[in-house]
């Protein structure tokens, strides 16, 4: 995503997308974009950590399955940052939200809980909203 | 006439020894016997003829002769002129002066009796150290002897009736053969039972002789008793041990046939008769050896072998092959067979549930293949409804970049589904491997020659070593060969990835412990934990579009097929080695030509 890196103008959100397939972060990005958001893409957990730290973003939407590092341990960094912990995360996954074992974690480390879950294929238009309203709800949260 | 030839010739001609001492012992006259036993006297000492000794003897019979003029009797022991010691019975008698009043000398006589002696002796040890009761009886039936053996056994039984020391009885037996010795003067031989003296049962034979000359009246008999106890307590035992023998082989969960030496058929027990369908009475007593062993141990009866071990074999019985394990034994004595015994274990149902394994494996593989699938063909579909989102949005804002992104989306999104659906056809339509007899090298060498001109180009070496003497093995040669080219091609694409000068890729073949094995080694980019623990999970590829990740699924799937498994080490950087590992006794069958097989199904 070229157009605009950053934060958006008046209500619109930034917006992180990660996922290994680029088509589906693409989509997933053109979405956001026409409902007036930001969004820019990863294909690596690590790309999207460093992005995130580099554009303070306010939700990143991840691929939980993917090579090398996966969504949730893209998570349980982004909750363990000083600067972008309380960042919103949401999970887009192929798979059943039963099957993912986010938590709790191996090495004992306290469970970590994204924002939303959302799965593939998603509906552009429910997609749209539960990110939206995960921002919204984190806010009122913390 | 007469009474001058005794004068004369008596004292030599007497078969006695004799000889003439003075009362110095010096033998002063002998006759012939003497000489010739105990060689010259002329002018030596008694003791010194008899015993080579320089004095006199101590309580010398000839020395109390002359102190008191009487006649004796005593024995001795000498030594000859050979050497040889001999024992004799001596009379000594004096020999008085002209007027009768001094004894001047003394006259020897001797019998030699060593031969008596030993003949004594020898009767004496034999009589009480004979390993059988041996007693004499009188006419009365009282044992007036009875040997070691006989005390020890029944008793200090002397002058009691033979009757009651050995059956405990007041009468007489009623078959009597000491009886019919006394009366026929015949030898005798019956069995009989006796009662020791601790009360326990004594089992022997018996023989009855007469201790007299033939035509003379005989006073005694001997008994000769060779106890049999043992013998009988081990031919018990052996009864016993038959039956135990026979009960464990009739209760045994396996079929146990055996034959004799002229490989008649002696053993047939119940489960041989449940696995073969025949009973006892048909092949028991016959020849029929080709119903009841498998042809391989035929063969190796017939060629001199001796034993046999089938860990799977068939037999025909009842019109079908049926599945056994087999274990025989030729025993044999150099050339002469002594017997045979086959132990038939049915396989049957093992197979049906190895069968039921291989379904319960396969179904499984089938599961993930579909879970997999699911997760393949969202992120295609993601992908195309991406591109429409993209081109709607282009044609309703009239953004042409909008439709030109979202075009290219959809094209190589279309592009994998095509692609994604005809390997997955190819995939599925696998399912029924086609299994023959196939040489396991001949496979790795087909695969290599394939990929050796296009892996030069990427420069990768392909190198093989194959181990010799590998022997055909039960498998669907379409199958492994498309799992060998899927690892090849993964190792080539591992070479490329990495920055190494030299890039090899290894394939091997080797026979081990049972088991066919199949290694793809290469030194390419290995792979991390993660990686490994997803590689034959669902449609993993880290080749991002342009790998389906139904590769090594089907790898896997080929291998479970086969009974198989597949097991990778792997290091990041290092390298990656796929290993396909086949246990032989978990193989396939060949497949039917020209019949409907269908997997998991039952054949019966």
């Amino acid at each position: 995503m070229t157009e605009q890196a950053g934060r958006a103008a008046s209500n619109g959100l930034s917006v992180i997308v990660v996922d290994d397939e680029p088509d589906v972060a693409a989509y997933l990005a053109a979405v956001l974009e026409r409902h007036g958001h930001t969004a820019i893409t990863a294909s690596t957990a690590a790309e999207g950590f460093d992005l995130a730290k580099k554009t303070r973003p306010d939700v990143v939407c991840v691929d939980i399955v993917m090579p090398e590092e996966t969504g949730a341990t893209l998570l349980r960094r982004i909750r363990a940052d000083h600067d972008i912990g309380g960042t919103a995360v949401v999970f887009i996954t192929a798979l059943k939200r039963e099957m993912i074992p986010v938590t709790p974690c191996s090495n004992g480390e306290p469970s970590v809980e994204p924002n939303a879950f959302i799965e593939k294929p998603p509906n552009a238009d429910r997609f749209v909203e539960a990110v939206e309203r995960a921002v919204r709800e984190g806010r009122n949260a913390s | 006439m007469i009474e001058s030839w005794i004068q004369t010739h008596l004292f030599e001609e007497i078969p006695e020894i004799m000889a003439v001492l003075d009362r110095e012992y010096s033998v002063v006259k002998a006759n012939r016997r003497f000489t010739d036993t105990f060689g010259e006297w002329h002018g030596r000492r008694c003791y010194d003829v008899l015993l080579r000794k320089s004095t006199r003897c101590r309580g010398c019979s000839v020395a109390q002769c002359f102190a008191d003029g009487t006649s004796r009797t005593a024995s001795a022991n000498w030594t000859d002129k050979t050497g040889r010691h001999g024992h004799y019975v001596t009379r000594i008698v004096p020999i008085p002066d002209g007027n009768g009043s001094v004894t001047t000398h003394a006259l020897v006589m001797a019998t030699d009796i060593t031969r008596c002696e030993r003949l004594e002796r020898e009767h004496q040890i034999l009589f009480e150290r004979v390993p059988c009761y041996v007693a004499v009886l009188d006419r009365e039936f009282r044992i007036v002897r009875a040997n070691e053996s006989l005390r020890r056994t029944f008793g200090r039984k002397k002058g009691k009736l033979c009757h009651e020391v050995f059956k405990g009885s007041s009468v007489r037996c009623a078959d009597c053969p000491a009886l019919r010795s006394f009366e026929d003067g015949g030898v005798h031989t019956a069995g009989s039972v006796g009662l020791r003296k601790n009360g326990g049962s004594a089992f022997y034979v018996l023989t009855t002789a007469p201790l007299a000359r033939r035509g003379e009246p005989i006073e005694h008999v001997i008994e000769i008793m060779h106890d049999v106890s043992d013998l009988k307590e081990l031919q018990n035992d052996l009864v016993r041990e038959r039956q135990f023998v026979a009960a464990t082989i009739d209760q045994s969960f396996d079929g146990v046939v055996a034959t004799n030496k002229r490989l008649r058929i002696t053993v047939f027990n119940p489960a041989a008769e449940n696995l073969l369908g025949i009973t006892a009475d048909q092949v028991v007593g016959t020849k029929q050896l080709e119903l009841v062993y498998p042809e391989l141990f035929l063969a190796v009866l017939r060629q001199g072998g001796t034993s046999c071990v089938l860990p799977e074999t068939t037999i025909r019985a009842q019109g079908e092959d049926i599945p056994i394990r087999f274990a025989g034994v030729v025993v044999r004595d150099r050339d002469e067979i002594l017997g045979t015994a086959g132990f038939l274990q049915d396989l049957r149902n093992v197979k049906r549930f190895e069968r039921e394994m291989l379904d319960a494996e396969r179904l499984a593989a089938v599961g993930q293949t579909v879970a997999g699938l699911a997760h393949g063909v969202k992120n295609i579909l993601t992908g195309l409804e991406g591109g429409l989102y993209l081109v709607r949005w282009g044609l309703e804002d009239d953004r042409r970049d909008k439709l030109q992104r979202g075009w290219e989306m959809l094209d190589r999104n279309f592009d994998r589904i095509t692609t994604f659906v005809r390997e997955f056809l190819n995939f599925a339509k696998g399912q029924v491997p086609e299994v023959e007899a196939t040489e396991p090298n001949d496979l790795v060498e087909e695969v290599a020659a394939l990929f050796e001109e296009a892996a030069r180009e990427k420069g990768v070496t392909i190198v093989t070593e194959l181990e010799e003497g590998i022997p055909v093995a039960n498998l669907d040669p379409e199958g492994i060969h498309k799992c060998l080219s899927n690892l090849v091609s993964n190792a080539i694409d591992a070479c490329l990835l990495s920055e190494k000068g030299e890039r090899r890729v290894v394939v091997r073949t080797r026979e081990r412990n049972g088991r066919l094995e199949f290694e793809v080694e290469d030194n390419g980019c290995g792979m991390d934990y993660e990686i490994k623990r997803k590689v034959f999970t669902s449609f993993f590829t880290t080749k991002g579009t342009k790998g389906t990740g139904l590769g090594l699924l089907e790898t896997k799937k080929v291998l479970q097929e086969h009974g198989g498994s597949v097991e990778i080490e792997s290091s990041p950087g290092v390298g990656s080695t796929f290993r396909l590992i086949l246990p032989r006794d978990r193989l396939p069958e060949p497949t039917a030509k020209d019949e409907d097989t269908t997997p998991g199904g039952e054949s019966q």
